[in-house]
């Protein structure tokens, strides 16, 4: 009678971080190949974080398949981390919610996901990078406009920044939106309407989780090292911080379009 | 950045040989004894809490095994199967129709020597109740009610003012259309003395109170209909400040700021306990918060 392998849960454990880091080391040359401007922008360590970020959310998801995963990450980087949950991507959770359990449900929201980043960034990102331009162009002033009503007027500036994106989302979607800004802004200690509004803006162009994605480390460090200023300080530290990063990435755009 | 990424530089990602790997990142569990095995485990939707005494049927190819789930894990263990592509379908108990939607069937490929688990989500009914009070506190009955999204009901409050609909969990928002009912009958207007008999006229006249009870000012003109857009999201539980808030704001007492807040408690005391000169101080109303709110 043949002796039967038995394999204890310390060696399977062993052998299964054995596999996630040989999926990590594919994926950081994956993200380096096809994600040139954010493997510049990220440090070796921040881009591991974006991929263990990435698994942690899609094994959340039951996506388990190394393809999958790698997908579901490239995902994050256009959409946030933890896009599935955010408010300005419903079609995410609409599918999710309709095709639970069904094979083929990493299909269908990739492909939801590729069809919604064409309507409202396009084939070539031109209208998100438009997006970036004026956001740039915006004084902290403005951007940070202590008349902000967290309406209508809020609204008005968001439809400007990226009229795509905002005429996708419906006027129930904008709503949540505002309520859960208002939320995290609060959470984020930038609860006055000018810093709130800013809040608001990055979260509107970068993803409802901007402030904990791990693909943008700018806007985390800058609300740690003034955890304990006040939301006018916290919001000049988070809108240079932004403007930084919008620079440094438009200084890498001509360079990556060469490639 | 990745933000700005368009949908072509995503389905080049996606075309890498790396993107189209379907080796699983952690290994899917083998059978040890080379066999297939089949389980399906019953989850809420929201909150990933199993359900028990639930019948799972997995169907294949027109032949059909049937489970209930057990309790504490939510697993309907089918044993040694067939490879290949499942149907799995869940029959609901009255008492489970009550509290979750009809499951629409799903499917799921089994592959061979796998103790595979399916994971099968149901999706939660939220009770939306709301009761109706006039200005005086009064419950309002026959009013009629309707809503169309997301459920289509309708109906007419009874003694209690009560609306009552089952909506689904997926879809927390919608309108609801109320008809109040027609106001009661003006008050009649005090009857007038008999008209004197000129011939023989009554003296000394006598003298009626309702004579010299002043007109009644016109009232507001009452709604007749209104249309409430609603959203409905989970409570905290009745255990801190934050839940207490929601349920005090829920009962009608608004708490918009601290000073308000005071105020509100103040009401519910006064009303709901009969103190009149209540603390206004929240957790003092806690336990009847709970009692008044979640027994409603």
């Amino acid at each position: 009678m043949p002796t039967m392998l038995v394999i204890r849960k310390k060696q399977m454990d062993l052998i299964q971080d054995e596999q996630r880091l040989v999926f990590e080391e594919h994926m950081l040359q994956h993200v380096r190949q096809y994600f040139p401007i954010d493997s510049a922008l990220l440090t070796e360590a921040e881009l591991r974080a974006v991929i263990r970020d990435g698994m942690r959310t899609a094994s959340a998801l039951s996506f388990h398949e190394q393809g999958q995963v790698c997908r579901y990450i490239d995902l994050t980087l256009a959409l946030g981390t933890d896009f599935a949950a955010d408010p300005l991507q419903p079609w995410a959770a609409t599918c999710l919610a309709q095709h639970h359990g069904e094979s083929g449900l990493f299909e269908r929201v990739h492909d939801a996901a590729l069809t919604h980043i064409e309507r409202i960034s396009g084939d070539t990102g031109l209208c998100a990078l438009k997006a970036m331009y004026r956001a740039r162009a915006m004084s902290f002033g403005e951007a940070a406009d202590a008349r902000a009503d967290h309406g209508e007027s809020t609204l008005r500036l968001l439809r400007r920044l990226w009229p795509q994106k905002y005429r996708h989302l419906a006027t129930a979607d904008l709503q949540r939106f505002l309520v859960l800004a208002e939320e995290r802004a609060e959470t984020d200690g930038m609860s006055t309407s000018g810093p709130r509004q800013l809040y608001t803006i990055l979260m509107f162009l970068l993803g409802s989780t901007f402030s904990r994605d791990p693909a943008l480390p700018w806007a985390r460090m800058a609300l740690v090292r003034n955890a304990d200023a006040d939301p006018d300080t916290r919001a000049r530290a988070l809108y240079d911080a932004g403007m930084d990063a919008i620079d440094r990435f438009l200084q890498l755009l001509p360079r990556a379009t060469e490639n | 950045m990745g933000k700005t990424s368009g949908s072509k530089q995503l389905a080049s990602a996606a075309s890498d040989t790396f993107a189209t790997e379907t080796k699983p990142l952690t290994p899917v569990r083998p059978c040890q004894k080379g066999k297939t095995l089949l389980k399906a485990r019953l989850v809420r939707l929201d909150k990933d809490e199993v359900i028990p005494n639930a019948t799972v049927v997995a169907d294949k190819g027109g032949a059909s095994l049937s489970q209930v789930s057990a309790a504490g894990t939510g697993i309907a263990d089918f044993g040694v199967v067939a490879p290949g592509m499942y149907t799995f379908s869940v029959t609901l108990s009255p008492d489970l129709s009550k509290k979750f939607k009809p499951f629409e069937p799903k499917n799921a490929n089994v592959p061979v020597q796998v103790d595979f688990q399916a994971t099968l989500k149901l999706e939660p009914l939220s009770k939306l109740r709301i009761i109706m009070f006039d200005q005086t506190g009064k419950a309002i009955k026959d009013a009629s009610w309707k809503m169309v999204q997301p459920v289509a009901a309708s109906g007419t409050t009874g003694a209690a003012g009560l609306i009552e609909v089952d909506v689904p969990s997926s879809s927390p928002s919608g309108d609801l259309l109320v008809t109040f009912p027609d106001p009661p009958d003006k008050e009649g207007a005090p009857t007038p003395p008999a008209a004197a008999d000129p011939a023989n006229p009554a003296y000394p006249i006598a003298l009626n109170a309702e004579h010299f009870v002043p007109k009644k000012e016109p009232a507001n003109v009452p709604l007749k209909e209104v249309t409430w857009k609603y959203d409905i999201a989970l409570i905290d539980e009745a255990d801190d400040e934050d839940g207490w808030k929601a349920r005090l704001i829920n009962l009608g007492f608004p708490c918009i700021d601290a000073a308000r807040t005071t105020r509100s408690v103040k009401a519910f005391q006064r009303i709901q306990k009969k103190e009149y000169d209540g603390s206004g101080t929240l957790a003092d109303i806690a336990g009847d918060l709970k009692t008044v709110h979640d027994k409603v």
